[in-house]
């Protein structure tokens, strides 16, 4: 149970599936956002969804 | 870059960019390495280059993964309720990075829209407009592409890339935990301290000056410490490959800036 004292994320990831991951950026009410961000791990069963996290981050550099 | 440039009257009318991914042994490095070349069209001086080119280094992105600007503090909170702050460990098996996916080979692309440039009443610059941003990377299925958009607008309509990168880490730190630790069901949140905003950005970008960020990573974890002890979780989050190229182990194998004069 996370107390409504503590600092609250701005910016959250967790799984979606197998080998996807879900992420938002500005989650809490009141930000710039939500924007979301899908991203995959690489794997030898199912296409990726998204490109995988470090794509993502120099996607982010590239930007 | 582009809102240096405007700051510094220099006349840069275009920017692309472009990354080639490479995958590379672990643990020696990260898992991969960019070689990262720009192109800058417009009638630059070679001075002009030269700030340019510290400012494509020390954007605040750049400055995250290359020169070691976030701060990171670790805090697990459990199910249980139970919290605690991660100390860095020495002690991590290196056999666990052979579990950790390879990163496929591919590309980054970013072209600028240069029409996305939004001004005030009075002419002057207040958004410095958006980037499309492509991506093809191969997979052991099948090869992929996607596309994105990131900048600073008005409207809000696309993330920032500071933010962007900050949420391509937390991705990465889930899909790390995820893979080393899978009954962890890990959530990895941020909460980032304001910063001074853009202006400062580009005032640390055209000076060369690194701008520290201090960043809490917010670690759930299912069950307890007792079921999944803080001493995994610390050595995943170490092992995770942005984190170490936040701490400075290196991800620039070459780079090149080119002027087209126009």
């Amino acid at each position: 149970m996370i107390m409504e004292s503590r600092p609250q994320p701005n910016i959250l990831s967790q799984s979606l599936g197998n080998y996807s991951l879900i992420t938002t950026i500005g989650a809490n009410p009141g930000e710039r956002g939500p924007w979301s961000l899908v991203s995959s791990i690489p794997n030898s069963d199912v296409d990726m969804l998204g490109p995988s996290p470090e794509y993502l981050s120099v996607a982010a550099w590239a930007a | 870059m582009v809102g240096v440039a405007y700051r510094g009257k220099i006349p840069l009318e275009n920017i692309e960019v472009d990354f080639e991914v490479e995958p590379l042994e672990r643990p020696q490095t990260i898992g991969f390495g960019v070689k990262k070349s720009i192109i800058l069209q417009g009638n630059i001086s070679d001075s002009e280059k030269v700030r340019l080119e510290r400012a494509a280094a020390y954007c605040p992105v750049g400055q995250a993964l290359t020169k070691g600007s976030i701060k990171i503090e670790d805090e697990i909170r459990w199910e249980s309720g139970d919290v605690a702050v991660v100390p860095l460990t020495s002690e991590i098996d290196q056999s666990l990075y052979t579990r950790l996916a390879a990163v496929p080979s591919g590309s980054v692309h970013g072209r600028y829209l240069i029409d996305t440039k939004e001004y005030n009443g009075e002419g002057e610059m207040e958004h410095e407009g958006e980037v499309e941003v492509y991506v093809a990377s191969n997979n052991l299925t099948r090869s992929s592409r996607w596309s994105f958009l990131a900048g600073h607008s008005s409207n809000g309509w696309v993330p920032p890339p500071f933010p962007f990168a900050q949420a391509a880490w937390t991705a990465s730190t889930t899909a790390t935990l995820d893979t080393l630790l899978p009954q962890s069901q890990a959530t990895v949140g941020l909460v980032m301290d304001p910063a001074g905003g853009r202006g400062q950005s580009q005032g640390n970008a055209a000076a060369g000056k690194i701008g520290e960020r201090n960043i809490r990573r917010i670690v759930g974890i299912a069950g307890s410490p007792q079921t999944n002890p803080v001493e995994a979780i610390g050595a995943a989050l170490q092992m995770d490959p942005i984190t170490a190229a936040y701490r400075g182990a290196g991800i620039v194998l070459d780079e090149i800036t080119t002027i087209e004069n126009i």
